[in-house]
């Protein structure tokens, strides 16, 4: 079925509220979400995935293992990107503004696709950015996304096929690593030792497909399985109070 | 816009002054009217099936200055009984839909069997507003009988309740799988101004409101019937129900409010620092005020506060009028708006000002394209925690001011009903429901706990900013966006504690409703307002005749037979 941008991002607020995500959080992850979905790359799958390990519990806050003025290594604590990826980019610009350049790394993160935005969003801020992270199940994709600095909010992509004989460590597992400078950056200082030299990206979307994408979903709504948008509708009922005729009465009635 | 000397936020957005607002030449019902009034759109039925008893389909052909669009209604029998302006109604007299293109026969199925659900149905991209109408229990059947007898119907009745049909929900923005604001914005043009596509819908009822009674009229009695004279048409408006519904939305979207809010101060501050007094203006404004007057004393309401207001302001424009011929040499109306501000009520004052700017189009009118606003609220991670501090000090004051360890001052709380997601408010120790209070609407409790937790973490991290203070505090993350998105606007949040015992939600209708360009407030509780749109307004039919803006405060026509 068809939905509008509109009503996926007020329906799935409602869903994040219910689940307790904070206040900031909740329309943070929407937009994570829709934006992702709008753009081609698959937010609402990463939703479906999601939706299980969302539970009706304040997700746990992010934690500092270590920081210094140009680096921040964080733990997101098995918790999703759709509740830390806001205030991890905010960190990163900060430093970067502040230095330049700086890196922070994020680990025990899942979800870490749906950065996408918030990536692109430093580059409306005029920092250029760049992550990248494993896969968690196909250990030998690599993720790398691109930002330059305004960049009209438009990443640019990529996977890369590692050589197999690229293991992947357990702290690599859930792990993501962010680059913001008020320079370009190039993905070849941080993943070149990672592929092969010459390796082609094998697959790489680039902005002006996101635009396009974007835009035609902006047109013709977005395509959403009657499945998930039922499951929703139900986990948005949590914060809704029960009617009475005296609740009637705070309704003018 | 220019930068002009504005009235400061402290004054203006009190909620009280707020809901003291009266419709004015950028309110949206007026601009709309101005477009297609002067661009000259094309409206003509394609689609015109009624029955004897005016049910059926009717599907009129808009063409607009870039593009076509087709406004539908189905009319269907409703019941007495089944009648309820209420949003959580399930049937109603008429369903509407204004969409994009000319339509085929496949769509309008498509339409028919989604529309008259309403909530319950789905709509696609193509369509822009949905919408639906009771017809009025007093003025459908009697408008009906008197044109089927030959007659006109009585302007004392008409004053009562100048409309056919009361609409009770108007939807778009995405709602239902509509077309999203930003596809109309960036490709409509012509509905590209805030709730322009939903003003349209109620202008097109308007028009078929009075198009069916003519119809029934001629059915019931071929031989005697008469159409409605054009006075009497053009009295005729829209009524309206809004409740709750409508004030989440004020404080939801405040960088859109503000925006509406600035734009209106600053036609004001173009009229009081450019605006040249002359005879012809005191002669002009003399006029719009007897007209205001005659239109607030043919405005009765059961009311009894809104009649003593409307009696104020019979009352104070009589004084204003004094003054002015007392004050024949002012330069300027400053003088007239402090004397305002000195003696007379809110309602008064701005009524004033919306006065004022009927007399200088040239300095206002070009300000109707400055309504839209950007809405992306943003940290500011970067910000020394001292200067948020200071910001919200500033900037927040009102806020600040509230003392939160008294129950009144959390009294109330807003939340969504589980019947069609109304908004609702409860009283926090006696109702179910405070835990799932709706958030952030209670801006100035926010304010209050992120400023005491907020002075407490400058204790121990006096150098810190903004991003380190919300990786220790991420609960602070939601309302922090708030204070430093609205700190950059110029009007910024409205300044009123929602949670208070004694709110008046009545005045955030209001405000929004006065933007919207509506007449005759018609307060039904706290809670809820009747009101008329388009009354007074061009019809269709005069499309291409010399447009005069002048249909503020509209009188009833005199009587005739």
């Amino acid at each position: 079925m068809k939905v509008s941008k509109n009503e996926i991002t007020a329906l799935l607020k409602q869903v994040f509220e219910g689940l307790k995500f904070r206040c900031g959080e909740y329309e943070s992850a929407a937009d994570m979400i829709v934006w992702a979905e709008m753009c081609g790359l698959s937010g609402l799958l990463a939703l479906r995935h999601s939706l299980p390990y969302l539970t009706e519990q304040s997700p746990p806050p992010l934690r500092s293992i270590h920081e210094s003025e140009t680096k921040a290594v964080l733990d997101a604590n098995n918790g999703s990107s759709l509740n830390c990826a806001d205030v991890v980019m905010n960190l990163a610009y900060t430093k970067a503004l502040a230095q330049e350049c700086c890196s922070v790394t994020v680990l025990n993160c899942h979800n870490r696709k749906l950065f996408i935005k918030t990536i692109a969003d430093c580059g409306n801020r005029g920092m250029s950015c760049l992550a990248y992270w494993r896969d968690a199940i196909d250990p030998v994709a690599l993720h790398v996304v691109i930002t330059a600095a305004d960049s009209d909010g438009m990443p640019c992509y990529s996977t890369y096929r590692l050589s197999e004989q690229s293991f992947l460590e357990d702290s690599q597992r859930q792990s993501l690593f962010v680059e913001c400078s008020t320079k370009p950056v190039t993905p070849d200082d941080h993943i070149g030792s990672l592929i092969a030299d010459g390796d082609n990206p094998a697959t790489n979307v680039l902005p002006a497909a996101l635009q396009n994408n974007y835009h035609a979903s902006l047109m013709q709504g977005l395509s959403i399985e009657e499945d998930l948008w039922t499951q929703l509708q139900a986990l948005a009922q949590i914060v809704l109070v029960e009617s009475s005729e005296q609740s009637r009465m705070g309704a003018g009635a | 816009m220019t930068s002009y000397p504005l009235r400061d936020p402290s004054e203006v957005m009190q909620l009280e002054r707020l809901g003291a607002l009266h419709q004015f030449r950028l309110s949206f019902m007026r601009s709309l009217i101005r477009r297609l009034m002067h661009e000259q759109w094309e409206i003509e039925p394609s689609t015109f099936q009624l029955d004897d008893s005016g049910y059926g389909t009717v599907v009129y052909r808009v063409k607009a200055t870039n593009h076509v669009f087709s406004f539908v209604l189905f009319s269907n029998y409703l019941s007495d009984e089944d009648r309820n302006d209420r949003v959580i109604a399930s049937q109603w007299d008429l369903t509407m839909a204004l969409c994009i293109g000319d339509l085929d026969e496949q769509q309008v199925e498509q339409l028919r069997a989604n529309v008259p659900k309403q909530e319950a149905g789905r709509v696609d991209a193509n369509t822009i507003v949905l919408s639906r109408a009771n017809r009025s229990s007093r003025n459908f059947e009697y408008v009906v009988n008197e044109l089927a007898a030959g007659r006109q119907p009585c302007s004392d009745i008409l004053k009562n309740v100048g409309y056919l049909y009361r609409t009770t929900a108007v939807y778009g923005s995405g709602k239902f799988g509509m077309a999203d604001w930003g596809k109309i914005r960036s490709e409509y043009p012509d509905f590209a101004r805030p709730f322009a596509a939903e003003m349209f819908t109620c202008y097109m009822l308007r028009h078929f409101s009075v198009e069916q009674a003519e119809h029934l009229a001629k059915v019931r009695s071929p031989k005697t019937a008469v159409s409605m004279n054009t006075d009497v048409r053009r009295y005729i408006g829209i009524g309206n129900a809004t409740g709750l519904g409508m004030a989440p939305y004020l404080i939801r979207h405040p960088q859109l409010i503000s925006q509406w809010i600035t734009v209106r101060e600053t036609a004001i501050a173009r009229v009081l620092s450019e605006g040249q007094v002359t005879a012809e203006h005191l002669q002009t404004l003399g006029i719009l005020a007897n007209k205001a007057r005659q239109h607030y004393l043919e405005t009765t309401v059961p009311d009894e506060s809104q009649t003593q207001r409307n009696h104020t302001l019979v009352d104070e424009l009589a004084a204003m009028q004094h003054w002015l011929e007392q004050h024949t040499q002012i330069t300027g109306w400053d003088k007239l708006t402090a004397h305002a501000k000195q003696h007379w009520h809110m309602e008064t004052q701005e009524l004033i000002h919306s006065l004022l700017m009927e007399l200088y189009p040239d300095l206002v009118d070009e300000l109707e394209d400055s309504m839209c606003a950007e809405e992306c609220p943003d940290t500011t991670p970067q910000m020394p925690l001292e200067d948020l501090k200071q910001l919200i000090e500033a900037r927040y004051a009102w806020a600040l001011d509230v003392d939160f360890e008294e129950p009144d001052a959390q009294y109330l709380f807003w939340y969504r009903s589980e019947e069609k997601m109304e908004p609702r408010i409860g009283e926090r120790f006696s109702e179910e429901g405070a835990d799932r209070e709706m958030p952030l609407l209670t801006i100035a409790r926010s304010v209050r706990q992120c400023y005491d937790l907020l002075c407490k973490d400058l204790r121990q991290h006096p150098n810190d900013d903004v991003v380190h203070f919300l990786m220790r505090e991420p609960e602070m993350k939601g309302i922090i966006a708030r204070v430093q998105t609205m700190g950059q606007e110029c009007y910024g949040d409205i300044q009123a504690n929602l949670a208070d015992r004694e709110t008046l939600p009545i005045r955030l209708l209001r405000c929004k409703l006065s933007f919207f360009g509506v007449s005759k407030f018609d307060p039904k509780s706290k809670f809820w307002v009747r009101n008329t749109m388009f009354q007074g307004a061009p019809l269709l039919t005069q499309i291409g005749e010399p447009f005069f803006d002048d249909w503020i405060f509209p009188l009833a026509p005199e009587q005739t037979q």
